[in-house]
């Protein structure tokens, strides 16, 4: 398994591209961290990515096989998405929501069997949040939430997980929650592409990661070589020094530290 | 093995009351047939039907006709529209992810409307008032999703399409009233004004063959796609993440729906209220999911008008014209299932 992407563009307008020239490769089991400022459009990479905006310029792969001319349903069987935080305007359960992630491998006029609500589940007790199974999907919280979109997405048992912002919204012991959920995730053999705003989070996931400033890519590479304090400096205009810290078990940390004038 | 479990008392639970809720319209129409200004009663009634399968049935000719030719092609036309209205709000609801939608508020049954008094005008018959309001509705429901989008970026989907129906469906009322002004005030005004008031009083058998295979075409693909319509909710681009064709699976769904709104109206004239309250309700019994909100909503949306038709045609010595009796207790009814359901709407 294994996503290419040559050289995408994607413009709304002729001659005005909202990103352009991306090219990156994600390999079986991979996370990249994809990073930028705001409206440096990463979502808007993301959903073309996924085929939802059509590119003006260049191919994805997955496979080695162009996916332009994939079907909705091929596409949900490669690349499952976690979208930003949101609220759908009826109040369905928690299980009901992981089972519309079995949309592609359900019959066209039928609805999810037994077998459907199996990998649900498992999809859900992987996340460890089966005992959100029936509640409220509108009343839970944003952090459980965004494990259901999650878990939604695992349902699809797609070969990548292309992920917005999946920390947005958190406090912070789930966001750590979130990260320990992605590297596992990973390691069970899920390539992983997900944004974030935080560097230490891509410090954190390891792997890969991408700067995007003015839609292009500004570097790219392992995580600790594309995460400098000169490279952070240009895309987000401020002082930022990383140190290395040593934590009880003698391990060293990349931390980034934002310096306050 | 635990999941099972999970799944089969999820869908036992509901299993039961689709059942249930299947069985209620057909006591009901057994109880509407025996009530009336002449009534029947059940052993007549049983004579009656049974003398379908077995020949004669040794009644008078004044009773048959009661049961076979005023009753019978009326309460199946208006558990049929309840159905229908019911089920095309429901869908409209989830396509355009907004509860507060409906054929009413849409404009849809406006524009059918618009299409069924062009017809009776220049008398095309009951084809021509069907087709006429079919097309008609279609292109109110267009006009109104144009409207929204061409306005949507100044605020809330939601809220901007109810108030593009609403201008969608107040320029058909316009242009209803200036057709009534210009139209023959002795036959075709009259047959305007009665028709848009909304009544089942002249349903004859001959309607209902009209009628039911349009419904049927709109019924059916709405059934059959009914749990992929709870994608749609989530919002076009996670529906095609999770690997659905929206714009097919849209058009599909308001094609359906509208299709059926149609065919009611040109039976029966414009009915308000059933197709924005029974979603509600039937949501409030089973939950939002598609799967049995569909059902369920068809169940309750056949008792619901069979019952109030019944209270038209037998309250007073006169017939109520049974879309002001929907309206009178439509309104009410919604304010109390929004303040009182809280799995109603969020």
């Amino acid at each position: 398994m294994s996503l290419e992407i040559r050289s995408l563009s994607f413009a709304y307008k002729k001659n005005q591209p909202v990103f352009e020239g991306i090219s990156m490769k994600v390999e079986k089991g991979e996370i990249v961290s994809v990073l930028g400022p705001n409206g440096a459009g990463k979502t808007t990479l993301f959903k073309t990515i996924l085929g939802l905006y059509k590119a003006y310029q260049g191919q994805v792969f997955v496979n080695g096989r162009d996916v332009s001319n994939s079907s909705r349903r091929e596409l949900a069987k490669e690349m499952g998405y976690v979208p930003q935080n949101h609220a759908p305007p009826f109040p369905y359960s928690v299980i009901d929501v992981v089972l519309m992630g079995r949309t592609a491998h359900v019959n066209n006029y039928s609805a999810p069997s037994e077998q459907d609500y199996q990998v649900a589940k498992e999809a859900m007790e992987n996340l460890n949040i089966l005992y959100l199974a029936d509640k409220i999907y509108t009343e839970i919280s944003g952090g459980e939430r965004q494990l259901v979109l999650i878990a939604r997405a695992l349902a699809q048992e797609p070969k990548i997980l292309i992920m917005d912002e999946p920390t947005s919204n958190l406090d912070y012991g789930n966001q750590i929650r979130l990260l320990s959920h992605v590297k596992r995730l990973a390691d069970q053999g899920l390539s992983i592409i997900m944004s974030t705003h935080h560097p230490d989070h891509a410090l954190y996931c390891g792997g890969k990661a991408i700067m995007l400033k003015d839609g292009q890519i500004l570097c790219s590479g392992n995580t600790d070589e594309v995460i400098t304090e000169q490279n952070l400096r240009t895309i987000y205009g401020i002082d930022v020094e990383i140190a290395n810290a040593e934590i009880k078990n003698g391990k060293l940390h990349k931390i980034c530290i934002p310096v306050v004038a | 093995m635990k999941n099972t479990a999970l799944a089969s008392k999820y869908t036992k639970k509901n299993k039961i009351k689709i059942i249930a809720l299947v069985l209620l319209p057909i006591l009901l129409a057994i109880v509407a047939l025996t009530i009336g200004r002449y009534p029947v009663s059940f052993e007549d009634l049983w004579k009656a039907l049974s003398g379908i399968f077995l020949g004669d049935n040794n009644l008078s000719a004044t009773v048959q006709t009661v049961i076979f030719d005023v009753r019978i092609p009326r309460i199946i036309a208006a558990i049929l529209i309840g159905m229908a209205y019911s089920v095309s709000g429901a869908a409209f609801q989830g396509t355009f992810r907004n509860p507060l939608v409906s054929p009413d508020i849409l404009g849809v049954s406006a524009g059918a409307g618009f299409g069924a008094t062009i017809a009776i005008i220049n008398s095309w018959g009951s084809l021509g008032i069907a087709i006429s309001a079919f097309v008609f509705g279609l292109l109110a429901v267009w006009l109104t999703y144009f409207i929204g989008n061409l306005i949507k970026k100044s605020g809330d989907i939601t809220l901007i399409l109810v108030l593009g129906g609403i201008l969608v469906g107040t320029i058909f009322s316009s242009l209803v009233s200036l057709i009534k002004s210009v139209a023959d005030p002795y036959e075709k005004l009259p047959a305007i004004t009665y028709w848009m008031m909304g009544s089942l009083s002249s349903v004859q058998m001959k309607d209902l063959y009209m009628v039911i295979p349009p419904m049927l075409v709109g019924i059916i693909p709405l059934l059959l796609l009914r749990w992929k319509l709870n994608l749609l909710t989530f919002g076009d681009e996670e529906a095609q993440s999770m690997g659905v064709n929206t714009q097919k699976l849209r058009l599909i769904v308001i094609i359906c729906a509208t299709l059926l709104t149609a065919s009611s109206v040109s039976i029966s004239g414009m009915i308000g209220w059933v197709g924005l309250v029974i979603p509600h309700f039937a949501r409030a019994i089973t939950g939002p999911n598609y799967r049995s909100l569909l059902p369920v909503s068809m169940a309750v949306g056949g008792s619901f008008l069979l019952i109030v038709d019944t209270i038209a045609r037998t309250l007073l010595t006169m017939e109520i014209p049974l879309g002001i009796l929907t309206s009178l207790i439509g309104a009410p009814f919604f304010i109390y299932l929004l303040s009182h359901s809280r799995r109603g709407w969020k």
